[in-house]
């Protein structure tokens, strides 16, 4: 099995403004985000934040409204639109949310695979077998079975498999455990990590729930349309902005009123941040 | 992609199934137009009969062809044309002058025909084998008390063309004349029915009558049977012939040409030049091109829509296909296929599913093809697959390509993310863009078709389009007003109206079920009007022709024969005179009573009943003179005056006034309508004098007094002024009562100005002659004043009006204009115009019709140019039958019955045969067709209706289960679901109401109602009010109905559930 290694996600001052009922809505205000091939990220974050968006920018189903979006050495936003789809056929792999969304409903797991790997541009063969695919999310035993009899946890494998049949370099994965029991649930991380680990491929997940976030070595906390923190190996950060703002973790919020005043000064090298008043 | 059909199994299957209706549709024109076509070629040729049906070449022997043989005609005869006939029969004929001491010597026909004798038996003697030898008719043989061996003397005999024969050529071939050739009876033969050898060919009938010819009569003889050898013999300008009998189960639309044989031109072999040929072909093949052009106008009319409607109910249904492989395209763009791949991947999906329609779709339509011809199409229609069905195949490929294609193109251009939403975008702008073209090209069609400038394709479509167009922009412009009304009832806290109007205003099932409706119920409208608009105007031309139910066509030649013989009838018939003119065109007299216009006659549709008032007798009885002799007195009194003595005196002397007299006449009608003279006394040269009046009247059957009429020859420039009074008239001995001055009629043709203050003497000029009453009683006699300068003067008889009170329907005729048509007796007849029409039974618009009861008067003898007909108030063929005994027993035969329906088939005698006749012309068989593109029409709306309601109904049920979570009743969730359904159904028949009767109106015109048109009855193209209505009904109770079973079965789905259901 030739490796292919991860691909870089970078992001620089990252827009998109969608209009909603007459309205501009910016989904995205400014993303600034290195993700590091290899890295499995957890993208955390309360709904209509903007995780999502960011997500779709990731796999250039969405142009941005400004900033740029770099993948490996392409700056997604600059990509036409058939260089879009070489991208999407071969560098990154889309978990939609849902794994009946991710299956044709007529096909078997293999079939799936199949047909996530054909491709239309006649660009050489793939380069692993479905079978392969289906091993490795340990579909093995099922994998010409018809969907309709597949537990929940394998269908959702099934979607990670067809999501990794092009064997990308990034893997985005939209909320991969939603409905699924924990067992379920924890398969199917684990075989995220494996395809991380045996794979190399980044892989980025969007989730709101904790149990997975835990289980991810960095998280990034997505807050109106910002990067609100981050989450490294337990520990969470506030994240400063570009232009100098700190965004406080939500536990700090109460502390923090709006409108409080906040001295930032330094102790023993150390920087604090302390209320007028003294605490 | 097959286990992506296989998924969709039911979509698939009606994806498949609207493509094979498409095809079915499409391939069934062809197919139906060429059974029509072959029906019609059927239908002419077995009405032709069988001894007609032979195909006749002919030529006579001339001097460079003394001894042609009817053999050396068959080169005329095509190869082709040989196939389709069986074999020759060879005829020779020619006629002999037999010499039998008659100044008019019978000129009878002699013929050898080809086995002729296999054809014949003999009653004695043999069939003649030698040249001179004949076989004559048993009539004859009887009548001329012939025996066998009598020898019939021929004489030469000339024509216009110079010395016909006789003659015959020697060995050496030089034609020398034969003195006096003889023709031997050798046999006497009677003829053994066969109309298939026989053909038109009749020996016998003729013996025993004579016919006129010139100033004398000429005897007729049944024909002389011989040998060929004969003509050879003697006889140049014999006519020799071949007759092919033509092959019935040969005969093809293909073949109908073929089998005509060669016209005389550069084809023929320049030693037959002047040869005939006669074939029923010709007339077929003209039948036959005619009704073609009928049925390749009305079936793509019909057949184009119900395609059309097809391929738009193949779109919608796609469209709802293609909506539900969003999240697939969306997968497929996911994976890094184009656009244009992921497009490819729905169209092959459907593409495969209409390709598998496309062939059960053709046998479909042979399926259909052949239910037409076993339930529609005359017997003995060939099953015929023509090659415009591959056309028509690959039409309907093309129809369901572009449907797909259609349906496909939009998905493939979203973007992936809006593809990924489960509901699609706003692709509004795209379709109101194809709303309003649609809605242009049909408004196009209308104007074209309004203006009569547009034919041909486009024209045949419009009213489909139109009803698309209109449905489409209607649903448009109704959605939102829908989905207002629809929140406002919500917001009063009516759930079920509310829920209904919104689902109406905002789901999809209204833009595509209205349209699919409308045109299916405008398609209905119009083939039900088009029906019923073709019925009425059949049978307003049959009424028109037939006269009454039924018009009996007798040889009778007396008007008072025929009234006697039918009076056991009573009202129920009535007698009829009809007197055509010599030249064409010319006003022909249609004579009926009062009572048979009011009673029996159709009256002509769209236009003012007959005032059959202004054509009433007038009062004043006619007298009948019947006797020997007329007796009476006249007295005279008179002044002769020389009119040019009051002139200058010319350069010429003037001749003296000679002396001279008067005749006094009586103007008599016989029977036959003819008008002669009686002379009644001689009016001496006298100023007065009275004379006794003693004159044979010969009128021992009686005459009808038409008036008395003074003749005076005078010398030119003279004139009389008289006063003659006339009294004491008898006929042998009785007294006869002349009347009054009202019975009397002056000499202009007015009616005599009575005798008043005001007018005491009638005025003239004193240039003119003429006669005028003076006053009348039986004392008194006739007191009549005469002026004349050299003419008969008459004082008519006011019984019968001059000019004659008609109704015209002549297109040159106008209130009160005068013409001249034919009496009863085929006199001329002054006629002047009381009401102007624009048909009148059976003359059309070209005759004149007269008060039969006034023309009587004239006599009720039929000229030979007249006809007497029973025209009857029932045509059932009992009272045909009864009329036809009772005119038996009378001794008049029913020559031929013409009644009702009896138009264009004379033979057809019963009233269901000749129903069948109606209904076996082309435009008549085509337009049935529109029953079943109707009720195709409505299966095809049905089925989309059920599709899109199966297609769309997880998310329907899905809404449904959310409102009852919401806490809205299942009943009402169904009741909602239910009128969102009917009301779509409702929504497109409404619609289709309203363009089925634009199109009624549009397209009308351009259906053929029949083979040849006439100026009358004019063609009445309205809409037929109760037909229209009735058909969208009809349309829409059916649709209603499916949409409402349809809601019911969604209805029923709906579950709590489904609410848990992902997609």
């Amino acid at each position: 099995m030739s490796g292919r290694h991860g691909l870089d996600v970078l992001t620089r001052g990252l827009v998109h403004i969608y209009r909603a009922e007459g309205h501009d809505v910016a989904a995205l205000s400014g993303v600034d985000l290195h993700v590091r091939a290899g890295d499995v990220v957890g993208l955390l974050g309360p709904s209509g934040s903007g995780k999502s968006t960011l997500l779709s920018l990731f796999a250039g189903l969405m142009r941005p409204s400004a900033g740029s979006i770099r993948v490996g050495e392409k700056e997604i936003g600059k990509l036409n639109e058939r260089e879009l789809d070489d991208f999407r056929a071969a560098e990154v792999g889309i978990l939609l949310q849902g794994a009946s969304r991710n299956l044709l409903p007529y096909l078997t797991p293999r079939g799936n695979v199949e047909f996530a790997q054909r491709s239309d541009r006649g660009g050489g063969a793939s380069p692993w077998q479905a079978g392969e695919v289906l091993e490795l999310m340990g579909l093995g035993d099922v994998a010409d079975h018809a969907l309709a009899g597949l537990t929940p946890g394998q269908l959702q494998l099934t979607a990670l498999g067809v999501a990794m049949a092009a064997r990308p370099g990034l893997l985005l994965a939209d909320e991969p455990t939603s409905q699924l029991d924990h067992v379920s649930r924890d398969l199917v991380l684990d075989t995220v990590h494996r395809v991380n680990r045996e794979q190399g491929t980044t892989v980025v997940v969007v989730t709101h729930d904790p149990d997975v976030a835990a289980r991810l070595p960095r998280t990034i906390t997505i807050r109106d349309g910002r990067i609100g923190g981050e989450g490294r190996e337990g520990m969470d950060y506030a994240v400063v902005a570009p232009d100098g703002s700190l965004p406080l973790p939500p536990a700090a919020i109460d502390a923090f009123p709006p409108g409080a005043l906040v001295r930032v000064h330094e102790v023993d090298g150390v920087w604090k941040l302390e209320l007028e008043g003294g605490s | 992609m097959l286990a992506a059909l296989r998924y969709r199994r039911t979509q698939a299957l009606a994806l498949i199934a609207l493509a094979a209706l498409v095809t079915a549709c499409t391939v069934l024109g062809p197919l139906v137009s060429r059974g029509l076509e072959q029906t019609m070629l059927r239908t002419a040729i077995d009405g032709i009969e069988p001894r007609d049906f032979f195909t006749t070449v002919r030529m006579t022997r001339s001097a460079s062809h003394p001894l042609l043989t009817p053999q050396e005609l068959a080169p005329v005869m095509s190869g082709a044309a040989r196939r389709l006939h069986g074999e020759p029969i060879a005829m020779s004929t020619n006629s002999a002058r037999l010499e039998n001491g008659q100044l008019t010597p019978p000129l009878p026909r002699v013929l050898a025909r080809s086995d002729a004798c296999a054809h014949l038996s003999f009653a004695s003697g043999r069939c003649s084998t030698k040249a001179g030898e004949i076989a004559v008719s048993q009539a004859d043989f009887t009548l001329r008390k012939w025996s066998l061996g009598t020898r019939l003397p021929v004489s030469p005999r000339w024509d216009h063309r110079g010395y016909l024969g006789l003659s015959e050529v020697d060995e050496q071939g030089r034609t020398v004349d034969v003195p006096r050739p003889q023709l031997t009876i050798v046999g006497v033969y009677e003829v053994r029915p066969d109309p298939g050898y026989w053909g038109g060919t009749d020996l016998t009938g003729k013996s025993g009558k004579v016919v006129p010819d010139g100033q004398s009569m000429r005897e007729l003889y049944d024909d002389m049977v011989t040998v060929p050898a004969t003509f050879d013999r003697f006889w140049r300008g014999s006519e020799v012939s071949l007759s092919y009998p033509l092959l019935r189960d040969r005969l093809t639309l293909d073949s109908v040409r073929d089998a005509l044989p060669r016209a005389a031109g550069a084809d023929v072999p320049a030693a037959l030049r002047g040869v005939s040929a006669v074939s029923p072909m010709t007339q077929v093949e003209e039948t036959v091109r005619a009704d073609r052009a009928q049925v390749r106008t009305i079936v793509p009319v019909l057949f184009a829509q119900l395609a059309l409607l097809a391929a738009i109910a193949l779109l919608l249904v796609a469209q709802a296909a293609v909506e539900q492989r969003r999240p697939e395209v969306a997968l497929a763009r996911l994976r890094g296929r184009s656009r244009d791949a992921a497009g490819r991947l729905v169209m092959g999906e459907l593409g495969l599913a209409t390709a598998i329609g496309l062939p059960l779709g053709l046998l479909l339509g042979l399926l259909a093809m052949w239910v037409v011809k076993a339930t529609l199409l005359a017997d003995g229609v060939p099953f015929e697959v023509p090659a415009g069905v591959a056309l028509a195949l690959l039409v309907s490929a093309g129809l369901c390509l572009a449907a797909v294609w259609l349906a496909v193109r939009p998905l493939a251009r979203e973007s992936i993310a809006a593809l990924l939403r489960r509901v699609p975008g706003v692709g509004a702008r795209g379709s109101a863009i194809v709303d309003v073209l649609l809605l242009t090209v049909a408004a196009f069609g209308v104007a074209g078709l309004a203006t009569r400038t547009l034919t041909g394709p486009l024209a045949l479509v419009t009213p489909a389009v139109l009803a698309l167009g209109v449905a489409l922009v209607a649903v448009r412009l109704l959605a939102p007003v829908l989905d207002r009304a629809g929140r406002r009832a919500l917001d009063r806290g009516r759930v079920s109206r509310g829920l209904a109007l919104t689902g109406l205003g905002r789901r999809g099932a209204l833009r595509r079920v209205a349209p699919v409706a409308a045109i299916a119920t405008s398609l209905v409208v119009f083939a039900s009007n088009a029906a019923s608009v073709a019925d009425d105007n059949r049978a307003e031309r049959a009424r028109l022709e037939a006269g009454a139910p039924a018009a009996m066509v007798t040889n009778a030649r007396s008007i008072a024969d025929v009234t006697t013989a039918i009076a056991p009838l009573g009202g129920a018939a009535a007698p009829v005179a009809i007197v055509d003119q010599a030249a064409a065109g010319s006003t022909s007299t249609l004579l009926a009573s009062r009572r048979t216009l009011e009673h029996i006659a159709y009256p002509v549709a769209g236009q003012a009943p007959w005032r059959v008032s202004a054509l009433a007798s007038p009062t004043v009885p006619t007298i009948h003179l019947t006797g020997e002799r007329v007796t009476g007195e006249l007295r005279v009194t008179q002044r002769f005056t020389d009119p040019q003595a009051a002139y200058p005196a010319g350069p010429l002397p003037r001749p003296p006034m000679a002396k001279t007299e008067g005749l006094l006449v009586l103007q008599v009608t016989l029977a036959d309508g003819r008008t002669v003279t009686r002379d009644l006394a001689r009016v001496p040269f006298a100023p007065q004098t009275t004379v006794r009046v003693d004159a044979p009247l010969l009128c021992p059957e009686g005459c009808r007094l038409a008036g008395i009429s003074d003749r005076l020859d005078v010398q030119r420039d003279m004139a009389t002024d008289a006063t003659l009074t006339l009294r004491d008239l008898r006929i042998d001995g009785k007294a006869i009562d002349l009347g009054g001055t009202a019975a009397w009629a002056g000499t202009a043709g007015q009616p005599f100005p009575p005798i008043s203050p005001e007018h005491p003497r009638a005025p003239f000029e004193p240039e003119t002659s003429g006669m005028v009453l003076e006053s009348a009683s039986a004392t008194g006699g006739l007191v009549m004043r005469t002026h004349n300068i050299g003419a008969l003067t008459t004082l008519a008889r006011a019984d019968i009006p001059d000019p004659m009170p008609v109704i015209a329907s002549s297109a040159r005729a106008r209130q009160d204009s005068e013409l001249e048509l034919l009496g009863l007796g085929g006199q001329p007849v002054k006629a002047v115009v009381r009401q102007a029409v624009t048909a009148l039974p059976v003359l059309g618009h070209r005759g004149a019709l007269a008060d039969l009861d006034t023309m009587l008067r004239a006599g009720p003898v039929v000229s030979d140019q007249g006809r007497v007909e029973v025209w009857l108030a029932d045509g059932s063929p009992q009272a045909v039958e009864r009329a036809t005994r009772l005119l038996a027993d009378a001794d008049i035969t029913v020559e031929r019955t013409r009644s009702y329906a009896d138009i264009t088939v004379e033979r057809t005698r019963s009233y269901a045969d000749i129903k069948a006749a109606y209904d076996s012309s082309a435009s008549a068989w085509a337009l049935r067709l529109g029953r079943i593109v109707g009720a195709a029409a409505l299966l095809l709306a049905s089925l989309v209706i059920a599709i899109v309601a199966m297609g769309a109904w997880r998310q329907q049920v899905a809404d449904g289960a959310a409102l009852m979570a919401s806490g809205v009743p299942r009943r009402r969730v169904g009741s909602a679901l239910r009128v969102e359904q009917v009301g779509s159904a409702l929504t497109g028949a409404g619609i289709g109401l309203v363009c089925g009767l634009v199109s009624a109106f549009l397209v009308m015109p351009l259906v053929p109602l029949f083979a040849e048109s006439r100026p009358v009855p004019v063609i009445d193209l309205t809409p037929r009010a109760p037909t229209v209505l009735a058909a969208a009904v009809v349309s829409a109770l059916l649709l209603a109905g499916v949409a409402w079973l349809a809601g019911v079965l969604l209805g029923r789905r709906v579950e709590l559930a489904r609410l848990r259901e992902s997609r």
